[in-house]
C-alpha cells in the first residue's frame, strides 16, 4: 500500500550481491509465480534508443553525442588508443577528431541523401520530411523508421 | 444454388470467357431484382478491390467485376440476399454468416455512419435468429440485460421517421467533436440548444450536458478518480479512502483552500479505468465475440510464431492451470507502460505515465488494433513515479485478482449463453528503464542485467561514473593492463587540473565579454540620454 521513499530505503546487500528495490506488486496475483515470462523487453523501443545514440555520435550531433570529454577521459584511462586521447599543448585542452566521426562535408552530403529518399507506399513514413540540413538533425524518426534506417539503409 | 465454377476460371491473356460475361449478367439481374439490395441507388460491389465495402451503380459495378474479377471467397452471394448454403468447408462459419446474411440490411444502411454501426452491431442481438444454433439459449444476466435494455433505450430515432440517427449515436458524435476540440460544457451546451431548433419537434436530443452524460453513464465507459499523494507514497484508496492527513511523507492530500471554495481539491488524482465491463462487452458484440476465442481455434503452423499462443510460456501457463485453459472464453492480457509528455517534448518536462492492457485472445490482425489496446490507468506527472509504482497500479491489480478468483458472469452472444470468465495477466511489456520499475530490480549500477545479475564484470568508469559491461578479463588489443593504468593515473590527474583552469578560464573570459558589451551598452545610453539632454 505505501510507497518507498527513494534513497532510504534498500535491502541488504544491495548493488553488491543483488539489485533488488522492492517486491514487485504482481506477485499478489495468484498465479503469477506459475508464470515463464514475467517481463518483456520492448526490442523496437531499444532499437531506436541504440540508432539514435549511434546516430548522433557518428554525426557529431552538439548535446546528444557520447563523444564527450568525459568518455575521452575514460578512453584514455582504460584503453590503449593514442588517437582519441585529449590532447595538452600547454594552453588549452583539444580533442582530436574521433576516425569515427564524419567530417562537416560528410555530414552534408548524409543529410542531402536522406532529404532525397524515397520510399515504396507504406514502407517507412517519409524520411525526407524529418531531415532538417540547416542544423543538422533528424526529427520525429518513429521506431519503425529507425529500424527501417538500421536494417535497410545501413548504418 | 446453381453452377458457380465460372466465377473463378482462368482466362487467357487477361481476356474474359463468354460464360463469365454471362455470369456477370447473371449477378446483376439477380441483385437488381431484389430491392433492398439497394442502398444511396447502388448496389454492393462484389469485385477484388471493392470488396463488398461500396455501394456503386450497376453499370459501374459490371465494369468492375469484368476487368477485376470477383473477390475472393464469395462464391454464395450472401452480401446480396442470397440465402447461405453451408458445405463441407462452410460448416463451422454458419452461425456467424447466417447472422450477417440476416442482418446485412441494416448494415447496408449503417454503411455512412460509424457510430450507428457500433450501436447496431451490440444490438443485432434482438433481432438475430441462430436457430441452427444447438446449444441451449440462455436470457442474458440481469447487468447484460441491463445494458441491452438501455442500448435499447437510447437506440431510438433521433426524431419520430429518422432513418440513420438515433439518440446514441448523435450522443457519441457530438462528445468526439467535444473533446478533439476542447470544446467547453457552456459551448457544448449552446451548440445543443441551436441543433434542437433547428430539428423536427419532438425530437429526442438530449438538452444539455449534463443529461447526456447521464445517458452515457450507465454504459460503464466512465472512470475512477483516486486521489493520490504527489510524492506517490499512497493512494486514498480502498480503506484509506477517508484519510484527509497523510500517513507515510507528511504531504497533505489537499492543496489549501482559498477563500470561497467549498470543495477540497487534491494535488493528484489517478485516473483508473475498470477493465471488467469492457472485456464483457467483447462478448456482448456480435463482431467481437466470434474472435474472442480465436487463439484457441486457430491452426499453428509447427515451428512458426504466429502468435503470442503458439509460444513456449503460453503453453506452460496453460499446463499449470489446465481450469483456465479448458475454457477458450477466458481472457489472456498483457500489459505495457511507457512515461511520455502530453505537451510535446520541448516544453517543460513532463512525465505521464499510461498503463495499456493488451487482450491475446483476438487475432493477429485485431489484437494490436486502437480499439482493442484498453488504457487501463492514467497515472500524472509531473515526475516519474519510479519504483513507487506498484502504489498506483493497486487498483488493477485488485481488479485482476478478483478477475482470477471470483470471476465475472458474462453474456456470451455468439453461444446465447451465460458463462463465467475469467482473465489472467500474461506478462508485461517495457523498455529498459519502466522494466526496472516494474520488476523491481534496478536498472542502474553494476548489476543492471537481471539474467547476469551479479556474474558479470562490470566496473564504474572514472569519469564518466557510469557502469561499463566492457570486460576487462577479456585480452582485447586496445584494453592496456593494470600496471599500465597505474602510470596513467597521475598524468591524466595533470590533464584533469589543466582542463578544470581551461573551463575557469573560458568562463572568466566569458564574464569579461558581458560585462564590457554591458558596459558599452551602459556608456551609449548615457550618451544618448545626455544627447537628449542638450
Amino acid at each position: 500500500m505505501f510507497g518507498l521513499q527513494s534513497g532510504k530505503h534498500k535491502f541488504p546487500g544491495f548493488g553488491l550481491t543483488h539489485n533488488w528495490v522492492k517486491r514487485s506488486i504482481f506477485w499478489e496475483l495468484p498465479y503469477w509465480k506459475t508464470n515463464l515470462l514475467y517481463h518483456n523487453l520492448d526490442v523496437m523501443h531499444i532499437e531506436k534508443n541504440v540508432f539514435e545514440n549511434i546516430f548522433n555520435t557518428v554525426m557529431d550531433v552538439k548535446w546528444k553525442t557520447k563523444d564527450t570529454i568525459k568518455a575521452r577521459l575514460d578512453v584514455a584511462m582504460f584503453c590503449n588508443r593514442k588517437n582519441m586521447e585529449l590532447v595538452c599543448d600547454g594552453l588549452g585542452v583539444a580533442k582530436p577528431r574521433a576516425s569515427f566521426m564524419l567530417e562537416k562535408n560528410a555530414q552534408l552530403l548524409v543529410y542531402k541523401w536522406l532529404k532525397s529518399l524515397r520510399f515504396p507506399d507504406g514502407h517507412a513514413s517519409n524520411i525526407s520530411r524529418l531531415v532538417n540540413t540547416e542544423e543538422c538533425r533528424l526529427f520525429g524518426m518513429k521506431s519503425h523508421d529507425c529500424h527501417v534506417f538500421m536494417q535497410k539503409l545501413g548504418l | 444454388m446453381d453452377d458457380r465454377s465460372w466465377m473463378y476460371r482462368d482466362s487467357p491473356q487477361g481476356l474474359r470467357r463468354m460464360d463469365y460475361c454471362n455470369g456477370v449478367q447473371g449477378f446483376i439481374n439477380f441483385t437488381t431484382f431484389i430491392p433492398r439490395n439497394f442502398t444511396d441507388g447502388g448496389i454492393r460491389c462484389p469485385c477484388r478491390k471493392c470488396k463488398n465495402l461500396k455501394f456503386l451503380h450497376q453499370d459501374v459495378v459490371t465494369m468492375h467485376l469484368l476487368t477485376k474479377g470477383f473477390m475472393e471467397d464469395y462464391l454464395c452471394w450472401h452480401a446480396h440476399g442470397e440465402l447461405f448454403v453451408p458445405n463441407e468447408s462452410m460448416v463451422e462459419r454458419v452461425v456467424g454468416s447466417t447472422f450477417s446474411a440476416s442482418n446485412m440490411h441494416e448494415v447496408g444502411n449503417d454503411n455512412s455512419n460509424s457510430y450507428k454501426n457500433m450501436v447496431m452491431d451490440a444490438m443485432r442481438m434482438t433481432e438475430g435468429n441462430v436457430s441452427e444454433c444447438p446449444i441451449i439459449k440462455e436470457e442474458p444476466n440481469t447487468d447484460a440485460a441491463r445494458f441491452f435494455d438501455l442500448l435499447k433505450d437510447s437506440n431510438e430515432p433521433l426524431w419520430d421517421g429518422c432513418t440513420n440517427h438515433s439518440k446514441l449515436s448523435v450522443v457519441a458524435q457530438v462528445f468526439t467533436i467535444k473533446s478533439d476540440h476542447g470544446l467547453s460544457e457552456a459551448g457544448y451546451d449552446k451548440i445543443i440548444e441551436w441543433a434542437r431548433n433547428i430539428l423536427p419537434e419532438g425530437n429526442r436530443l438530449n438538452e444539455n450536458f449534463y443529461s447526456a452524460k447521464s445517458m452515457m453513464k450507465p454504459f460503464g465507459l466512465g472512470y475512477q478518480k483516486i486521489d493520490m499523494c504527489p510524492n506517490f507514497c499512497m493512494l486514498y484508496y480502498f480503506e484509506n479512502v477517508e484519510l484527509t492527513e497523510p500517513m507515510t511523507c507528511g504531504h497533505s492530500r489537499y492543496k489549501p483552500r482559498t477563500g470561497r471554495e467549498k470543495t477540497f481539491v487534491a494535488y493528484k488524482k489517478l485516473r483508473y479505468f475498470p477493465i471488467t465491463l469492457r472485456l464483457q462487452r467483447l462478448f456482448m458484440s456480435q463482431r467481437t465475440a466470434e474472435r474472442v476465442t480465436w487463439h484457441q481455434s486457430h491452426h499453428a503452423v509447427d515451428g512458426v510464431m504466429m502468435h503470442p499462443s503458439n509460444d513456449e510460456a503460453w503453453k506452460h501457463f496453460n499446463s499449470m492451470h489446465p481450469h483456465f485453459s479448458a475454457e477458450s472464453r477466458n481472457v489472456s492480457l498483457g500489459l505495457c507502460t511507457d512515461g511520455f509528455n502530453p505537451f510535446g517534448s520541448f516544453s517543460a518536462p513532463y512525465s505521464c505515465w499510461p498503463v495499456i492492457l493488451t487482450v491475446y485472445n483476438l487475432p493477429l490482425g485485431m489484437c494490436m488494433r486502437p480499439e482493442f489496446m484498453f488504457l487501463s490507468m492514467v497515472i500524472p506527472g509531473p515526475s516519474s513515479p519510479e519504483r513507487n509504482i506498484d502504489v498506483c497500479l493497486r487498483p488493477l491489480i485488485d481488479e485482476l485478482t478478483r478477475l482470477w478468483s471470483s470471476r465475472a458472469l458474462t453474456y456470451n452472444i455468439l453461444r446465447k449463453q451465460n458463462f463465467v470468465m475469467r482473465a489472467a495477466l500474461m506478462w508485461t511489456i517495457n523498455d529498459f528503464p519502466a522494466y526496472g520499475m516494474v520488476s523491481g530490480w534496478s536498472m542502474y549500477g553494476k548489476l543492471a542485467c537481471p539474467y547476469c545479475m551479479e556474474n558479470n564484470k562490470a566496473f564504474t568508469l572514472t569519469n564518466g561514473g557510469k557502469a561499463s559491461f566492457f570486460t576487462v578479463t577479456v585480452v582485447s588489443c586496445h584494453r592496456i593492463t593494470v600496471t599500465e593504468r597505474t602510470k596513467r593515473i597521475s598524468l591524466l590527474a595533470e590533464l584533469k587540473s589543466m582542463l578544470h583552469l581551461h573551463v575557469f578560464l573560458v568562463k572568466n573570459c566569458m564574464m569579461l565579454c558581458q560585462s564590457t558589451v554591458t558596459l558599452c551598452l551602459v556608456s551609449n545610453q548615457v550618451s544618448i540620454s545626455f544627447l537628449v539632454l542638450v
